[in-house]
């Protein structure tokens, strides 16, 4: 489209100018061709007009289409075309007006009737001298008739001067020359028509002829003679040519009123000519100026619509959209200049933006997952008590795992039995109080499952844009708090294995050198007395001593010696041992040799222990019976000791493993928690729990070994 | 519209031609040439014909009004090649002018020899024009046994009025004669 408007503008000027030329007076361009041409301009404006309705068709389907920046393609090209459009019709309309005026103007009614009146005064004049000539003729003719042969040679010649005549020749019938008088001698007659001769046979006959520019009036008349026989039948030829001056005033009026006529006769033709030839020079130049405003349209629109169509692309987040500026150093390309100028700075920002975003993602994502790695329970709830912000563990220390917490206010969740009803006291007080002290927490005693946990709830307030904010800590610290007693109990257990145990034996040596010495010297009553005396002083002692016993050996740090065991020999081992007892003991081996990392001893003490427990527990239960099983489970082994006792009391059996802590009436209460220090020591984990009908389950967990597993 | 797109300029000229060849089609009996012969005398050649001019009352009112009429009489003799152009071998080009004189109320004929005669009706010019004799059209030279001669008559537009030879409204001034053709033998 770029070169071809210039190119159809081109030929369009080309054809127009050839269509003018041979309009023209000249020979530069043959009229002949005036018509192809014609022909040509009328179907290159056809063309064009062709490719303006195409152009219009694609605008207005663009328009439709809902193209950028095709609606003030149409108002421009509207706009182009009418600047141009209204004032060429203007002028087309005053030329036409004008030139069909001015044609008419050149024939106007006097100027035709001068031309004619003209004319018919040269024609006048003409008649007038011939009218002369017939009568110099006549009086030639009767002279000559009257005259001898011998003279009429000389009469003939006086009266051709008399008369100023050019030629006078006498004729016969044979149009042989009989006489002939001529002011130019050495001109040779031409012989006259025979025609002119007949019309002349009884009177006179005159033609006007132009020759060599001149005109020539020649007039034949008939001689009539009475008395010369020879002169009857014969004729006169007279010539006379008009004078130069009257000739060319004559010739000129003529040429004139010729022109004049041509020129009227041509009248229509020229006024349909020049009209037509206006008509397609208007064509041309309204439809090249539509055809010009296109282009205009499209290159002022382009850089606007891309414009727009950039802008578009920008609002839908595209902020890489460059315009090519194609070297404007107009408005318009200012305007593009800073288009993508605001454009990369948009792209920067948008990229420092995101940079920042995907900064604040990462530190969101570190910050979840050390809130999600984090042991510690966190909860963040606002002023509502709206849980804003939690992690697994705050939701696992909580029992909460299962459930959608966010945006839920903590009150509504923490609705269990109202175990958490202090717990709730404690936050509900600090929030309402909008206290901001740090680090106020408080620990609570949460019984679940028949177990009693220890969580310790720890409260901060936090001030965020204006809103105040509450972070709960939650830490589970069941087995910290169970560490210390443990510690702590060691540690009475040290001491009184310390204390006690020193003064135990000389007390019993003491009893027996008592009882031996008083025994020969006191009589039988008494004797008998400090018999009993010493023997229960010496049975408290010994079991005093099995208790400190016990008791330093709860509180002793042991040595382990670790060997690989077959768990499944020792169980059978120990299960030996209770071949007498009236108790069924049934051991369930697992599927394949497991071998634990353990001292032999102290594991077939765990197992005797909870065999003496369950053996306990089942006194008066019919049909006694301890199930032991065991199992691999992810590296692990399962030791299951299972009895249909009496089970545990609920009020102990969160603190079964606590030294001192037993339902039994006899022993130290020490078993359990010795159990639980071997097992600790061999870096596994031991659970009890009463079963649903009755009975007790003791699960033990410890690692196996790998290589000796097949 | 793809059609139109490429072969736009074919079709313009298609157009043209077919437009342009409109009126000699119209327009091939306002002078009838009859009796053409040609006479060979040495190596000069001569043709006779006659000839009818079919005016129109639009014309004759034109040359009254001055407009002059100038005839073209064309004369070909060509040689047909096979597969190729014709080649020429000769051509003569000849006028005769018809005028009506308001001074002297007479037609001015001048002939192809250049013979100027004035005459009181158009009837007696055209008498006057009708028949040709011996007109010399050239010399032959060639041994050429099968030659085409070919004669058309036709109004010079060149000579009219300038709004009469371009307008395509009208075509009176379109005034020719058909192209008569004939065989001719030539052998010295």
């Amino acid at each position: 489209m770029r070169y071809l408007i210039p190119i159809i503008s081109l030929i369009g000027i080309t054809l127009l100018i050839m269509l003018a030329k041979s309009l023209g007076n000249t020979d530069a361009l043959s009229t002949e061709t005036f018509r192809l041409l014609f022909i040509f301009n009328v179907l290159f404006i056809a063309a064009l007009a062709l490719l303006i309705a195409i152009q219009i068709f694609r605008l207005l389907n663009s328009i439709k289409k809902e193209v950028v920046g095709s609606k003030l393609t149409l108002r421009l090209v509207i706009s182009f075309a009418l600047m141009v459009i209204i004032p060429v019709s203007i002028v087309y309309l005053v030329s036409v007006n004008f030139l069909t005026k001015s044609i008419n103007s050149w024939f106007d009614v006097k100027v035709e009737s001068a031309l004619e009146g003209g004319l018919s005064l040269g024609q006048k004049t003409l008649n007038i001298l011939m009218r002369d000539i017939e009568l110099k003729g006549r009086s030639i003719a009767y002279t000559i008739g009257n005259t001898s042969s011998d003279e009429k040679g000389m009469v003939l010649r006086d009266l051709r001067e008399k008369f100023n005549l050019e030629e006078v020749v006498i004729y016969d019938k044979q149009l042989n020359i009989l006489a002939l008088s001529s002011a130019n001698d050495s001109q040779i007659p031409v012989i006259p028509k025979y025609e002119d001769i007949e019309r002349s046979t009884n009177n006179f006959y005159g033609v006007i002829e132009e020759v060599n520019d001149r005109i020539l009036l020649r007039a034949y008349l008939p001689i009539i003679s009475n008395k010369e026989i020879e002169l009857r039948g014969t004729f006169l030829e007279i010539k006379q040519l008009i004078p130069n001056e009257i000739t060319s005033l004559a010739l000129s009026v003529e040429s004139v009123y010729e022109d004049y006529n041509r020129l009227a006769y041509s009248r229509k033709s020229l006024n349909i000519i020049y009209t037509l030839t206006l008509t397609l020079v208007l064509m041309l130049a309204i439809l090249s100026a539509v055809a010009i405003s296109f282009v205009i349209s499209r290159r002022f629109s382009e850089p606007l619509s891309q414009l727009a169509a950039a802008t578009k692309e920008i609002s839908k987040g595209n902020f890489k959209k460059i315009i090519s500026e194609q070297g404007k150093k107009d408005e318009l390309g200012l305007l593009v200049t800073s288009f993508n100028s605001m454009t990369k700075q948009l792209d920067s920002a948008t990229q420092s933006a995101e940079n920042n975003q995907h900064r604040l993602e990462l530190s969101k994502m570190f910050l979840d997952k050390i809130l999600t790695n984090l042991t510690s329970g966190v909860i963040v709830i606002d002023q509502d008590m709206k849980i804003r912000l939690h992690n697994p563990a705050g939701l696992q220390t909580l029992q909460l795992s299962r459930t959608k917490v966010k945006n839920k206010i903590i009150g509504d969740v923490l609705t269990k039995n109202n175990i958490y009803k202090p717990m709730l006291d404690f936050i509900y007080s600090y929030v309402q109080e909008k206290n901001t002290k740090k680090g106020f927490s408080q620990e609570f005693k949460i019984l679940t499952n028949e177990k009693e946990k220890i969580i310790r709830v720890q409260v901060n307030s936090i001030k965020q844009d204006g809103d105040l904010n509450y972070i709960l800590l939650f830490d589970d610290i069941t087995e910290v708090t169970e560490g210390q007693r443990h510690q702590a109990w060691s540690e009475v257990a040290r001491r009184l294995a310390h204390e006690i145990k020193n003064p135990l034996t000389p007390i019993q040596l003491s009893a027996e050198r008592v009882e031996h010495k008083l025994k020969n010297k006191l009589n039988e009553v008494d004797k008998n007395i400090l018999s009993k005396a010493t023997h229960t002083i010496i049975n408290q002692v010994n079991a005093l001593k099995v208790m400190v016993n016990e008791f330093s050996d709860y509180a002793r740090p042991t040595k382990i010696e670790k060997n690989s065991i077959n768990i499944d020999l020792l169980i059978n081992d120990v299960k030996d041992l209770y071949e007498a007892v009236d108790i069924n003991i049934n051991y369930q081996q697992g599927p394949k040799n497991l071998f634990i990392f353990g001292d032999e001893n102290k594991l077939r003490q765990v197992i005797v222990n909870l065999i003496d427990n369950a053996k306990d527990a089942m006194i008066n239960i019919k049909n006694p019976r301890i199930n032991i099983k065991i199992e691999e489970y992810k590296n692990q082994l399962h030791l299951i000791v299972e009895d249909n006792g009496t089970g545990v009391s609920k009020d102990i059996i969160s603190n079964i493993f606590e030294p001192y802590v037993t339902s039994k009436s006899h022993g130290t209460g020490l078993g359990l928690a010795i159990v639980l220090k071997i097992i600790d020591e061999h870096n596994g984990n031991i659970t009890i729990k009463n079963n649903k009908d009755m009975g007790t389950t003791v699960l033990i967990k410890l690692p196996l070994i790998e290589n000796e597993k097949s | 519209m793809k059609f139109l797109k490429k072969n736009s300029i074919v079709v313009i000229f298609l157009f043209g031609s077919i437009l342009n060849s409109l009126p000699l089609m119209a327009s091939v009996k306002d002078i009838v040439v009859n009796n053409l012969s040609l006479a060979k005398e040495g190596k000069d050649l001569f043709v006779d014909f006659d000839q009818e001019l079919y005016m129109s009352p639009d014309m004759i009112n034109g040359l009254k009004n001055g407009i002059v009429l100038v005839f073209d009489i064309n004369f070909v003799i060509t040689k047909d090649i096979p597969y190729w152009f014709d080649d020429m071998i000769l051509a003569k080009k000849s006028t005769y002018k018809i005028k009506y004189r308001n001074l002297l109320s007479k037609y001015e004929v001048i002939n192809i020899n250049g013979d100027k005669e004035f005459f009181g009706d158009l009837l007696a010019a055209l008498r006057y024009l009708k028949i040709i004799k011996k007109w010399h059209v050239g010399s032959l030279n060639g041994k050429e046994k099968k030659l085409l001669a070919s004669l058309k008559i036709k109004l010079n537009k060149k000579y009219l009025p300038k709004p009469l030879q371009i307008n395509i409204k009208d075509k009176i001034w379109d005034f020719q004669s058909e192209e008569i053709t004939q065989y001719i033998e030539v052998e010295n």
